[in-house]
């Protein structure tokens, strides 16, 4: 596949994964390599002494680029604070900004969103914003220095796809920097549409992860994203309404 | 006795270093992160790091997340 350049890093994998909600975390390498995939998102949470306390990062091999999220953040504070941690903590310098105060629907605030943004741009990281696909934020967050957008296609964790395909429309058209659908791809054919649709990536983690097989999976969501992707530079065929021949209709028993 | 925060809590301890006190708590240290009053702390500097009243720390995991 054509390579992605993203925060001086190429990547010839456009499918980003996640390390949630795994029912064993050895599935996590597995996939990886099933997948191709090259960049995985992982989150910073506070020791539970009771609770499973495993090192996400020992399933994860050393050439797949980390991508720290910034969950549980509800101000740009906060977030700030996540992502100073997890460079600290030797993750690199890619973070996912994710502020989010709405429990229902796990929607994005989007304000404090690139608020963040700014500050952390300025500071050197590459910033990969989780947002509701606005393209007037888009903007704002290009201004301030984001290395990509990553408008949602549905709720997280609802598997129901391109729910706001005609706003991520708007953003693949407007913006220069690169556009990660993030959030609600259930099913390969999602991720094909959002690759078709110009999508410069995808990230998917609960479809792959809550799979019988998160393997296979993964290999299949890698297939849609390179399918996807292909028939998007091949440069796919209009539609109309009347049939149009693909057989000559005369010279034959007439 | 010390007073002292973690992860949100307030602890009384007798442990004298941040070393002891990371280890009473969580036996394995494999890729923890230690805040210790708002500074990232490597493992090899545990031992040198004597607790006070008043000292803020957080332990932290990287743990699954999309």
């Amino acid at each position: 596949m054509d390579e992605l350049i993203l925060g001086g890093h190429t990547f010839t994998s456009r499918l980003f994964t996640g390390t949630g909600k795994f029912g064993s975390r050895s599935w996590i390498p597995k996939m990886l390599e099933a997948s191709g995939s090259q960049m995985i998102t992982v989150a910073l949470r506070r020791v539970d002494s009771g609770g499973r306390n495993e090192n996400i990062l020992s399933f994860i091999p050393e050439n797949v680029v980390l991508l720290p999220n910034t969950s549980g953040a509800r101000t740009a504070e906060e977030a700030v604070r996540i992502a100073r941690i997890a460079r600290e903590a030797g993750c690199g310098k890619f973070i996912k900004v994710e502020v989010i105060t709405d429990m229902r629907y796990l929607m994005p605030d989007n304000w404090e969103t690139l608020r963040a943004t700014e500050i952390l741009a300025a500071e050197g990281f590459v910033v990969l914003p989780y947002v509701l696909p606005d393209l007037v934020l888009a903007k704002r967050l290009e201004e301030v220095g984001a290395a990509a957008v990553m408008p949602l296609g549905a709720p997280i964790g609802t598997n129901r796809g391109l729910d706001t395909r005609e706003l991520i429309a708007m953003l693949i058209e407007n913006c220069t920097v690169p556009v990660v659908v993030d959030a609600g791809i259930g099913k390969p054919s999602h991720a094909a549409e959002a690759m078709e649709l110009g999508a410069d990536a995808v990230l998917v983690n609960t479809a792959i992860a809550t799979a019988e097989d998160p393997a296979m999976m993964g290999r299949a969501f890698s297939m849609a994203v390179e399918a996807g992707r292909l028939a998007r530079i091949a440069r796919m065929a209009g539609t109309s309404v009347e049939a149009r021949p693909s057989s000559p209709l005369t010279g034959f028993l007439d | 006795m010390k007073t002292i925060h973690v992860n949100g809590e307030v602890k009384q301890i007798e442990m004298a270093s941040l070393a002891c006190l990371v280890r009473s708590i969580q036996k394995d240290t494999s890729g923890l992160v230690l805040e210790y009053n708002g500074r990232i702390i490597r493992e090899a500097e545990w031992a040198n790091i004597e607790l006070y009243d008043d000292d803020v720390i957080e332990m932290l995991r990287f743990v699954g997340g999309g």
